[in-house]
């Protein structure tokens, strides 16, 4: 009687475990720590829709601390603050993201489940990595652009008298091959930026591309192992305030809010625009209704005070457009990646 | 035959296998071609034929060894493999069964089980069900333990209980 | 000295206090269970520290770091499974102390060698952060690939006596790290479509399956578990006299972690490898390392807290981290929206003070809990292994799942396990592979970039100083065993006819 006893109780007590494991773990498991999980109060003009109900997972396709994660998690968390809703954010870090965008791709498309996204979900697919691209899922909203920046390591440049980009143009030109830019790994963005860059400038560049990302070559470049380098620019401002970086050109259509003395490409004349573009994607499929939803949230949280701040200390850009402006964006930087990485 | 088919020498065929293997892989790979670098291929290629080289070092020394007669016997193997075997088998169907059951089931069952199977055979039949009772409560608690630390406290995600979604 | 007064206030008020000690101690949790590591402490503490005061905030995590790194020496000495990547080394030495009934001592040893060899590098934290930050500078690709070529080379020295087997096995640690997705191309290789290995064998699930799962089926098969050594009564700790003589050991193991912490891109592992590699060939006795000797325990434990301090150098300094604690502690920075960087200093000294001074205490902290928890830790041992083993298994599931959430991930434990297994049935030493998984991705990849800069000449190796001082080195190293051997040989033949 009494092993009986033992038995059930210990039964009772995992099966009790199992249920309140299933339940607790969407409410404690929150990106920010708010335990709410009470259903949208969104002011859509669709009551029909009764949606979220339940948590919504962001996953994160790249490591926990880097500069894509960090900055996912900002807008969820004003996300949450805005709504009311739980956001669970979770990392599957690989491959540049592939792991992620595959990952995604297994979920249901009901809306419960998203992914913060880089332009690598255009150069994966070009790259013939993975087989699926920006066209397989349906893009919420835009968010972030970070800005391709070309620096050069201030010794060097002062020795050979270059202090503008136009110096720098000429010099590479009466110095081919000489002149090496550390940037990330082929395929990376800033690397087929720097590619695409330099074929509009005409310059025979080396491109050397570094499996430690950009933090290494920007590195690289303020010690003096290259000449230059291309980084997003808050990368290569954190070298160029101490001095041993001077920092050339930016590669957006209008100099930077927090680097104003920056020129861009433009401006002198070359027409090269390189960023990497941070969107929301959920899996091909959602409802028509529940991504608008999404939408509108996610687009308030971008146009609020606070990620303009965040993004301007970055010196990115606070992108806030919709999942079709998202989509273009994305269709435009496909033409030119497909080019240079085929 | 036995003494022909010495550690070493299984060893070297395997690794001379898997080399081979390897190299194969390595012509896979689509390289993209680098003007300056070393292409994707060349540190596998290297590697490849650098295991090729000592793998069959290895073997050639062992079998030498072997047709000198100076191997050493080298008495019983202190492995008893089958348990690991069995160990393993376990493992495999912890991990197997997680994301169907989720975490507290699995973990239950598992610490059950290896608790049961490893536990001395002094400290009661293990047919006596108090005491296969004793080792369930232990596995409860435990898990009870483990969850409370890291899901609640540490608010790590692990997988639930997920059968009829 | 105003700043100074005003940093310690901040760093010593009551609030600030109890979260240092918090973080200290979760830090020691998390380093010694294995499969959660510091690393991961960090970045679960981050979103917390967003609602705090930047200089509170940020020690927390200082301190969450200190206390993981040393954490990890905890389950290597007791269970032979490192419980943070940096303590792989110390399970060489400590696990044989802990068998022989002297785990207590073992503990003592690691907790005072580490908090040297972080007081070692906060000293040099301190004082030369802006001097030492520039040797972060002078590290391009080729220097990197000639310290990897160094560290390679004296794989031959972990084999544990087979020179062949370790070289294979460190060969076989370097092709795994060629898994996924090239990292300087970006070309998928030995992917075959799967695409969780895109981003190669995921680190730290391969580690505690070779380390940790491996142990748990060696210990089932040999059943070796039943056997329990008893730990020590009484006089656990080492003697103050034990301690004095390893003095030397623990400095000169300290700075060196602290100058592998100072580069960007090496960390704990590759410091406790190349100070333990140190010891042992200037050591008058070399055969005992690996016996349980507390030479190598030491320069392992003081050289992976040592690249504590020396990480936080290029972090603070350049904005650069010095390993994967230093790179989430940066994104923490951010979320704070200050950026470290030359004008850290400037634009907050307040902040770097008390950082400085969060260090030094979160190490002092450490070495009272160590000091304090060594009975209570050896204790652990008294436990059945019958209980504790599979405790142990599931913890190392947890570890292995919570990288990334992936249950792929923890059947890479469970193959990795079996993997470690079967080298130990054929006496393949599983040291040399681990290293080089660590050190290939420094190699292969600098290599490479190297050349690109070098327009594929291979004597930049010898043309840039430091890179050539290495490279010869680790040529040395690789050719003098065979040298000595066919010397030997010569002399026997000479000696004989």
């Amino acid at each position: 009687m009494k092993k009986f006893i033992a038995l059930t109780l210990a039964m009772l007590m995992v099966l009790s475990l199992a249920a309140c494991g299933s339940k607790s773990n969407a409410e404690t498991s929150s990106s920010t720590g708010t335990s709410s999980s009470a259903p949208a109060t969104s002011a859509t003009e669709t009551p029909k829709t009764d949606f979220p109900t339940k948590a919504i997972t962001v996953i994160i396709p790249y490591d926990a601390g880097g500069g894509s994660d960090l900055m996912t998690r900002k807008v969820c968390s004003i996300v949450e603050q805005q709504t009311g809703w739980t956001l669970t954010c979770t990392n599957v870090p690989g491959g540049s993201g592939a792991t992620g965008y595959v990952e995604l791709l297994s979920r249901k498309a009901d809306g419960y489940t998203v992914l913060g996204c880089t332009s690598t979900i255009v150069t994966l697919k070009a790259m013939g990595t993975i087989d699926y691209n920006y066209a397989d899922y349906d893009v919420i909203a835009g968010y972030n652009q970070e800005i391709c920046t070309l620096g050069v390591n201030a010794d060097w440049a002062n020795a050979n008298g270059i202090d503008t980009l136009q110096d720098f143009i000429d010099y590479s030109k009466a110095h081919p091959g000489e002149v090496n830019i550390a940037s990330t790994a082929v395929g990376g963005i800033w690397n087929v930026d720097t590619v695409y860059a330099a074929s509009v400038v005409g310059c025979d560049w080396t491109i050397v591309p570094n499996g430690g990302g950009a933090t290494q070559a920007v590195v690289d470049c303020a010690g003096g192992s290259v000449q230059a380098c291309t980084a997003g620019a808050l990368e290569i401002w954190n070298q160029a305030s101490s001095g041993a970086i001077k920092m050339l050109a930016v590669m957006s259509d209008e100099r930077i809010e927090a680097y104003p003395d920056v020129p861009t490409f433009k401006e002198n004349g070359y027409d090269a625009v390189g960023t990497t573009t941070r969107s929301y994607l959920a899996p091909k499929g959602v409802p028509a209704d529940v991504l608008a939803i999404l939408e509108e949230a996610f687009m308030a949280a971008v146009a609020s005070d606070d990620f303009k701040k965040y993004c301007a200390a970055q010196g990115s850009v606070a992108w806030n457009t919709s999942g079709a402006e998202a989509l273009a964006q994305y269709e435009s930087e496909e033409e030119i990646f497909a080019k240079i990485l085929s | 035959m036995k003494k022909w088919l010495t550690k070493d020498t299984c060893s070297g065929i395997v690794l001379l296998a898997f080399s081979v293997w390897w190299l194969w892989g390595a012509n896979q790979i689509n390289v993209r071609e680098m003007d300056n670098g070393l292409a994707a291929d060349y540190m596998p290629k290297l590697l490849g034929y650098v295991l090729l080289v000592l793998s069959a070092i290895l073997l050639a020394t062992s079998l030498l060894k072997t047709y000198r007669g100076c191997h050493v016997e080298e008495g019983k193997s202190p492995y008893r493999h089958w348990k690991a075997f069995g160990l393993l088998a376990g493992l495999a169907l912890y991990c197997l069964f997680m994301d169907k059951l989720g975490f507290v089931i699995c973990t239950v069952l598992f610490l059950f089980g290896t608790m049961s199977a490893l536990c001395d055979p002094k400290e009661g039949n293990k047919k006596d069900i108090k005491f296969l009772a004793k080792y369930l409560i232990i596995a409860a608690i435990l898990t009870a333990v483990i969850y409370a630390i890291f899901v609640v406290a540490f608010k790590i995600t692990l997988p639930e209980f997920s059968l009829m979604s | 000295m105003d700043l100074f007064a005003n940093a310690l206030m901040s760093v010593l008020s009551p609030s600030s206090f109890f979260l240092l000690i918090g973080g200290v101690g979760l830090g020691i949790i998390f380093g010694a269970i294995p499969g959660l590591t510091a690393t991961m402490a960090v970045a679960l503490l981050v979103p917390f520290t967003y609602s705090m005061a930047p200089a509170q905030g940020i020690v927390a995590l200082v301190g969450v770091y200190v206390g993981g790194i040393y954490g990890g020496s905890i389950s290597a000495c007791l269970v032979n499974i490192p419980g943070t990547p940096a303590s792989m080394l110390t399970t060489i030495d400590g696990y044989p102390m802990g068998q022989r009934g002297e785990a207590g001592k073992a503990i003592g040893y690691a907790t005072v060698s580490s908090f040297v060899g972080g007081i070692v590098s906060g000293i040099i934290l301190i004082v030369f952060a802006g001097q030492v930050a520039k040797i972060a500078y002078k590290f391009g690709p080729a220097e990197y690939f000639s310290i990897a070529f160094f560290g390679l080379s004296l794989i031959c020295a972990v084999s544990g006596g087979n020179l062949l087997k370790g070289l294979i096995s460190a060969i076989i640690g370097l092709m795994i790290k060629c898994v996924g997705m090239d990292p300087v191309t970006s070309v998928s290789r030995y992917v075959f479509g799967y695409t969780s290995l895109l981003g190669g064998f995921t680190f730290i699930p391969v580690m505690i399956g070779l380390f940790g799962m491996r142990e748990f089926l060696i210990q089932v098969s040999t059943g070796r578990y039943r056997f329990q050594v008893e730990q020590r009564v009484g006089k656990i700790l080492p003697s103050l006299k034990e301690l004095l003589h390893e003095k030397w050991i623990m400095l000169r193991s300290g700075l060196i972690g602290t100058f592998i912490g100072i580069l960007p891109g090496a960390g704990g592992p590759i410091a406790a490898f190349l100070s333990y590699e140190c010891t042992r060939r200037l050591s008058k006795h070399p055969e005992t390392f690996g016996k349980g000797e507390p030479d190598g325990l030491c320069s392992s434990e003081a050289a992976n807290n040592g690249v504590t301090g020396g990480a936080i150098i290029p972090m603070l300094t350049l904005g650069v981290p010095g390993d994967s604690v230093t790179a989430i502690m940066l994104g923490a920075f951010m979320v704070h929206n200050i950026t470290p960087g030359p004008n850290l200093f400037t634009n907050s000294p307040d902040l770097i003070y008390a950082i400085y001074l969060g260090f030094i205490i979160a190490n002092v902290l450490m070495l009272i809990y160590g000091l304090f928890g060594a009975k209570v830790f050896a204790k652990i041992l008294n436990v059945p292994m019958g209980i504790l083993l599979p405790c142990v298994a599931v913890l190392t599931v947890i570890g292995g799942y919570s990288i990334r959430n992936s249950l792929f991930d923890v059947r890479l434990v469970v193959l990795f396990g079996l993997l470690g297994y079967v080298m130990s049935c054929f006496d393949f030493p599983i040291v040399p592979m681990v290293l080089g998984l660590v050190l290939g991705q420094l190699c292969e990849a600098n290599l490479r970039s190297a050349l690109v800069i070098s327009k594929g000449s291979w004597w930049i190796f010898f043309e840039h100083p430091i890179a050539c001082v290495f490279t010869v080195l680790g040529l040395i190293m690789l050719i003098s065993p065979l040298i000595a051997k066919i010397l030997v040989k010569a002399v026997d033949r000479k000696k004989n006819s």
